[in-house]
């Protein structure tokens, strides 16, 4: 039995392949002349077929087996992918195949497929190949003729057919034979098996099991035409003997399929260099050109897991280093002093690779959308097409897997309910096919994720009426409030303006968990929409919750630290530039009025309700902060402190009720000091000001 | 057996073997050699203008090969009754040709006998 930590290699390898094997089916699905993608497709499923062979999934392997076969046949004859649409969607629903499995061992279960689902597979390759194929022995299944056989005017034959001696070209012989059998009957099978006997014959005698409706003498007839066959036997076997014997010899060829593909095993295993490379003389791969797989290792695989212990150790090696620098930085020994300043640079240096590590481009991910969209859009009905801006941004790894369901979440939405169908959008005025764009970009700190469709757009009204009607509150305020607050009941948990059968994309849930993860993960999640144009869903999420140029903060005697990206200006808090309205603070920046949070109060830290501006004799400070070009925030605070690069040791999910903190560090005299999460913290105070507004007047 | 002579088209780029073929098929009571090409585009041509109702194919001929020949001529009529002659070693060729439409091959040298199972079986429906 394998191992659990085996079975982990097996999860990661085999996910491995198949992902690779779905971007290169996308690929192909562009450029269908390229021969290269068939002949990679060939390669992974090779080490598929390997793969999960060892794994002791015989039947998935077999299957893997049955697509090599195919590839190899549309490899030789490219006729058979003329039919891009067909081919393209056969190779996807073999690859969902392999999804299930791969599902199956990822929650535990190692599920061979069965053995009847392996046949029917089987049988819809062969039938898919033999349109157009280059081998044209291809016989019916063994439940093909149990049907057939089932209607009385079928009878079934046993043809013994010899040829000429002198006979060269047994191929095309038969060929002709099989061609013109074809023509008034069904081949089920022969002897020597069909391709062997396709092959070329060894000896010049053959049986061919047919079935047909013509009597003997019609076949005698239809044989007399061809040339070179000395002499010929028709017998005809009654149907219950047939199907046995026909059954046996498929029984007796799949055993010996078996041993081949363990042959292939086998040989793949060894480590004996020599039987590698006759393996290699004997395999299909034979002819093709193995230097792009000459051993270079350019990469290595890295359990997440272990990059985050690296990032916590090193993290507190450098705890420990700012330390004794703090200590030693004064000493007067030189030599101390130098060999101090010389720790920083190796330890900047692995400290930039570590947070490398942690990084991955969104692409990674967002081509698998790709996929996506195009099995959402068949199962609508629409036409969507797919564009991705931007995937070579770098994001957290674990935060972009955090995102994932919350973004598949929204592309279904868009799919479902923003884009039209296609009759929907001529009539508009559209183009028939529907866009979906995922743009990425870093600003300010952080990453943004813009999900847009040009689609139904939200339709406002609708809200509207749903608000007033579920009473969330008077219909009066509800009349007043602006697009902006009308996209924010979207996201409370229940309210949907769906009736109950267009509930395909969830029960009105999706959205209101797609917020709530996304506060989570320390980011914030807002609308934008145009009736009948389109709309726009932006997540944003912090660039990386590992380490963070902060800088240091008193609030009432406490220290905080605000991550430095977040921090546009300090100033020294000017009363002159303060300004009331509704009774909250802005404070003036260049012409604009920029709402102020008191973060003394705000952290509740703070009894007292007055608003002062100084504090011991000197003013307080007003740090400008920036979510995007158009969201500021002045944040006071009474004293700034250092700037330092620092080791952010993030929050579990579990504790971020917080949505204050993004987490914690240590100081280097070992003070455990939180990170303020000044973005969450902006979003909050302008949505409280909002939801203040009409919950005052209800 | 039918009492017309059957119509015949040889196709071949060297005389030597149409003048064999036009011998031996002389001397079969029931057909006769109503036209001779020796390269594809005047296959074609005579095919439309004689509608034989057998051709003999040479494989490898000049500017159009008989593979694509024998294509051209399945397309004009599907039920043209094509018979290959072919050369030693071109099993191949001769496959390809069968799957074009090629009703049947025979190999050069070939003996007389073999000519006359051609019209027999071939052409004696």
């Amino acid at each position: 039995m394998i191992s659990k930590d085996d079975i982990k290699l097996f999860t990661d390898e085999l996910e491995e392949l198949v992902q690779k094997s779905e971007d290169q089916i996308l690929k192909l699905e562009e450029d269908p002349s390229d021969m290269k993608i068939i002949q990679e497709l060939f390669y992974i499923f090779h080490s598929l077929k390997g793969l999960t062979g060892m794994a002791g999934l015989a039947n998935v392997s077999k299957f893997c087996h049955y697509f090599e076969t195919f590839l190899e046949k549309a490899k030789e004859n490219k006729t058979l992918m003329e039919d891009n649409k067909n081919f393209i969607d056969t190779l996807f629903e073999s690859l969902d195949i392999l999804r299930t499995v791969l599902k199956n061992v990822k929650n535990g279960v190692m599920e061979d497929i069965d053995e009847t689902f392996l046949n029917t597979i089987k049988d819809s390759f062969e039938e898919y190949a033999s349109i157009v194929d280059t081998s044209f022995f291809n016989p019916i299944s063994p439940e093909k003729v149990g049907q057939l056989l089932k209607d009385k005017k079928s009878m079934s034959y046993k043809i013994y057919i010899r040829l000429q001696s002198t006979c060269v070209f047994k191929q095309v012989r038969l060929f002709i034979i099989l061609r013109a059998l074809n023509k008034i009957g069904q081949i089920c099978w022969s002897d020597p098996a069909p391709k062997t006997l396709e092959k070329g014959l060894i000896n010049n005698n053959f049986d061919i099991y047919f079935i047909s409706q013509k009597k003997s003498d019609d076949i005698t007839k239809v044989l007399d035409e061809i040339l070179e066959i000395d002499d010929k036997i028709i017998t005809e076997i009654a149907s219950g003997k047939f199907k046995s014997l026909i059954q046996d010899f498929h029984l007796k060829w799949e055993e010996q399929q078996e041993d081949i593909i363990s042959e292939d095993f086998i040989d793949d295993d060894s480590w004996d260099e020599d039987i590698i490379d006759e393996n290699i003389g004997s395999s299909a791969l034979a002819k093709e050109d193995y230097s792009a797989y000459d051993g270079k290792i350019t990469s290595v695989k890295v359990d997440t897991e272990i990059v985050e212990s690296l990032m916590n150790y090193f993290g507190e090696l450098i705890i420990l280093k700012n330390q004794i620098v703090q200590t030693l930085k004064d000493s007067p020994d030189l030599t101390i002093s130098r060999l101090i300043s010389n720790m920083d640079k190796p330890f900047l240096d692995i400290q930039e690779r570590l947070f490398k590590l942690k990084l991955v481009k969104v692409e990674t991910t967002f081509s698998k959308y790709k996929r996506l969209v195009r099995d959402l859009s068949k199962e609508t009905e629409k036409k969507i097409k797919l564009i991705l801006v931007g995937t070579n941004v770098e994001i957290d790894r674990k935060i972009l897997e955090d995102l994932n369901p919350s973004i598949i979440q929204i592309i279904r939405n868009a799919v479902y309910h923003g884009i039209e169908t296609p009759k929907e959008r001529l009539n508009r005025k559209k183009d028939e096919v529907g866009t979906l764009k995922i743009k990425t970009y870093r600003s300010a700190g952080s990453i943004f994720i813009e999900i847009s469709d040009n689609g139904n757009g939200i339709d406002y009204e609708k809200i509207r009426q749903k608000v007033i009607k579920q009473n969330y509150c008077s219909p009066e305020v509800a009349e007043n409030l602006d697009e902006d607050s009308l996209s924010q009941f979207i996201l409370l948990p229940g309210f949907t303006t769906l009736t109950d059968a267009d509930l395909l994309s969830g029960r009105g849930m999706g959205l209101a968990i797609v917020s709530e993860k996304i506060k989570e993960l320390g980011g914030s999640f807002s609308i934008y929409s145009e009736e009948a144009v389109g709309t726009t869903f932006t997540v944003v999420v912090p660039f990386t919750r590992a380490i963070l140029k902060a800088q240091f903060i008193k609030v009432a005697g406490e220290l905080f630290a605000i991550p430095i990206e977040n921090i546009d200006h300090i100033y020294f808090l000017n009363q002159n530039m303060i300004e009331y309205h509704d009774s909250s603070m802005f404070y003036k920046v260049e012409g604009k009025l920029v709402p102020m949070i008191q973060l003394d109060q705000y952290l509740k830290l703070t009894d007292s309700n007055n608003d002062s501006l100084a504090i011991n004799g000197h003013s307080k400070i007003a740090i400008l902060c920036k979510k995007d070009d158009y969201n500021f925030s002045i944040f006071v605070a009474d004293d700034i402190l250092q700037q330092m690069d620092v080791i952010v040791k993030p929050f579990k999910s579990s504790y971020s009720n917080t949505r204050d903190i993004l987490g914690s560090t240590i100081t280097t005299d070992g003070t455990v000091c939180l990170i303020l999460d000044v973005l969450n913290i902006m979003s909050y105070q302008s949505n409280e000001n909002k939801i203040t507004q009409y919950n005052l007047i209800s | 057996m039918s009492n017309n002579k059957k119509r015949i088209l040889i196709v071949d780029d060297a005389q030597f073997t149409r003048n064999i073929l036009k011998n031996v098929i002389s001397k079969a009571k029931y057909g006769e050699v109503v036209g001779e090409a020796s390269n594809g585009n005047d296959a074609i041509k005579l095919y439309k203008e004689l509608q034989p109702d057998l051709v003999t194919m040479d494989l490898v001929m000049p500017e159009k090969g008989g593979i694509e020949t024998i294509e051209e001529l399945i397309k004009i009529d599907p039920n043209a009754t094509i018979v290959v002659v072919s050369a030693l070693g071109q099993e191949a060729l001769v496959l390809e040709a069968a799957k074009k439409g090629a009703k049947d091959f025979i190999q050069k040298p070939f003996k007389n006998e073999q000519i006359l199972e051609v019209m027999e079986r071939i052409l004696n429906k």
